[in-house]
């Protein structure tokens, strides 16, 4: 845009922006005009689109000269067509059917509430607030407010219409994908933090341990129990036999009196299982504990069979 | 409103008034929603001088304006239920859909090396004389007036390079190569023009 002039008159404008400083305002000065009527070149056109979200000078001048330009569509001189081209037209056009009349409309969003005006002709023009990117529609609602309450090419709206629907269904599928994105690494975030504090724990000066072993029902499984000082401690499991759906693995600290649960455990594919483990106050380190299969969900005392053992040497 | 009501006598006859107009043409374009051929006829009749005319204004090509007037009333056809007669008169409808079309395939000739040259200085050279606006069908039954007047009245200089813009496409950049002024100029022109046409329109 450097190539343009920045001196202008600011005679009629009306700066009501008082974010918009005169530095920024300056490349875009005075070329309200050749936008209005189709001069800028797409880059330029591109750029001052976004300049108009945050400038209400710019976008008063706008405007005011868009009802000229679209009056200017008149200004060629009518012809007479040949003769010939009537049937041609009238014969290929109405072999098609048109477009039905009864098509359901898309549901209304918050952005139909813009256009909702427009059959008020003394609604006031709403000037949106600056987005960030953008191809200029908001700004384009407003500015089209002018030409729908002077009776001027109203259809234009309708055009408007469609391109914000289409906008707003690619608004709402890229919202649908960054949630899902963040979803995800909000998933890897949790799972980093957890691999962090584990490999913290296990790699710590004052890190203990006790084995658990595989029972007759999973004779290949084993897992590993560590704890440090802190109470913190992490649950190791490899070889885990897959459960049929509606089963779960529940981990038990093993109490005098009665087991205490300490989780439920969903091996992956390989029938690896790690989860970080919170110790109850009632627990005595080095611990008793069990794993047995139970209803997903788990239970609040064990009732399935025993997978795994592990109790301190004493 | 008096914008409005300049543009809204387009396509009309002389002592027509524009709510006339709207009455006509929400039933014509209705009619061609349900399909009826007889409509599109109609609409085809009241407005193809107009269509045609900016269609030669801006391609300069008979073959390419006959294309676009095909495109035109296809799109009339098929996008009939979406006008609105309180929004705008069907000839500015019209006339929208068929400068958008004419400018893009002006573009796309343009953007073809071995197409036919473009007719230069057809802004000058073809611009209707305001003194002979009858021949050019200025002041016939069709037109708007007020905006020809306002347009005719305008400098030439400011004329040619509204014209350059609107009816040929060309960018401030193209304009100022075509003219060989500086692009400061242009755009000046530019501006001054439109502001001399908005004063025009507005005190009518």
């Amino acid at each position: 845009m450097g190539t343009y002039s920045c001196a202008g008159s600011k005679g009629q404008g009306l700066r009501e922006n008082a974010t918009m400083s005169d530095l920024q305002h300056a490349p875009f000065d005075e070329l309200a005009a050749l936008y209005a009527v189709g001069a800028l070149s797409e880059n330029d056109r591109t750029a001052f689109e976004t300049h108009l979200e945050t400038c209400l000078e710019c976008v008063s001048e706008v405007k005011s000269l868009l009802p000229v330009t679209h009056a200017l569509v008149h200004g060629a001189p009518p012809l007479d067509a040949p003769a010939p081209l009537r049937a041609r037209v009238l014969g290929q056009v109405t072999a098609t059917a048109p477009a039905p009349r009864d098509r359901p409309e898309p549901a209304a969003a918050p952005l139909d509430a813009l256009f909702s005006g427009l059959d008020e002709p003394d609604t006031p023009t709403p000037f949106v607030t600056p987005r960030r990117r953008g191809p200029g529609v908001l700004f384009w609602l407003a500015a089209s407010l002018l030409i729908a309450t002077t009776g001027g090419v109203g259809w234009y709206v309708a055009e408007l219409r469609s391109q914000v629907q289409s906008l707003r269904a690619a608004l709402d599928a890229a919202t649908r994908l960054t949630q899902r994105a963040e979803t995800q690494m909000e998933a890897a975030r949790a799972a980093t933090a957890e691999r962090e504090a584990v490999l913290a724990l296990v790699t710590g000066s004052d890190v203990q341990q006790l084995d658990l072993e595989g029972q007759p029902l999973a004779p290949r499984a084993s897992a590993r129990v560590l704890w440090n000082n802190a109470a913190e401690m992490v649950f190791i499991a490899t070889g885990l036999p897959s459960l049929p759906a509606g089963d779960v693995y529940q981990l038990w600290f093993v109490l005098p009196d009665a087991p205490v649960g300490a989780a439920l455990l969903e091996p992956d594919q390989n029938g690896d299982a790690t989860v970080m483990l919170e110790v109850p106050d009632t627990v005595t380190l080095p611990p008793v504990m069990a794993m047995t299969v139970e209803p997903a969900g788990g239970v609040p005392a064990p009732t399935g069979d025993l997978y795994l053992l592990g109790q301190p040497t004493r | 409103m008096l914008l409005g009501t300049l543009i809204d006598v387009t396509g009309a006859g002389w002592g027509r008034t524009p709510t006339d107009d709207r009455v006509v043409d929400r039933e014509t374009a209705q009619r061609m929603a349900e399909g009826n051929p007889e409509a599109l006829a109609a609409v085809y009749d009241r407005h193809i001088r107009l269509v045609f005319g900016l269609a030669m204004r801006v391609l300069q090509d008979q073959g390419d304006a006959e294309d676009v007037v095909q495109e035109v009333f296809s799109q009339a056809w098929t996008q009939a239920k979406r006008y609105d007669a309180t929004r705008g008169s069907v000839a500015s409808w019209l006339l929208m859909m068929s400068r958008s079309r004419a400018i893009d395939r002006l573009r796309s000739r343009r953007a073809k090396p071995d197409s036919a040259p473009l007719p230069h200085d057809t802004a000058v050279v073809d611009l209707p004389d305001p003194a002979q606006g009858a021949e050019h069908g200025v002041l016939t039954a069709e037109s708007a007036s007020g905006l020809r007047v306002a347009l005719a009245a305008l400098p030439l200089t400011q004329r040619v390079a509204i014209e350059l813009a609107y009816f040929e496409g060309l960018t401030q950049t193209q304009i100022a190569e075509r003219l060989e002024q500086p692009p400061g100029t242009v755009k000046t022109r530019i501006r001054t023009g439109l502001l001399k046409l908005r004063e025009a329109l507005e005190s009518e």
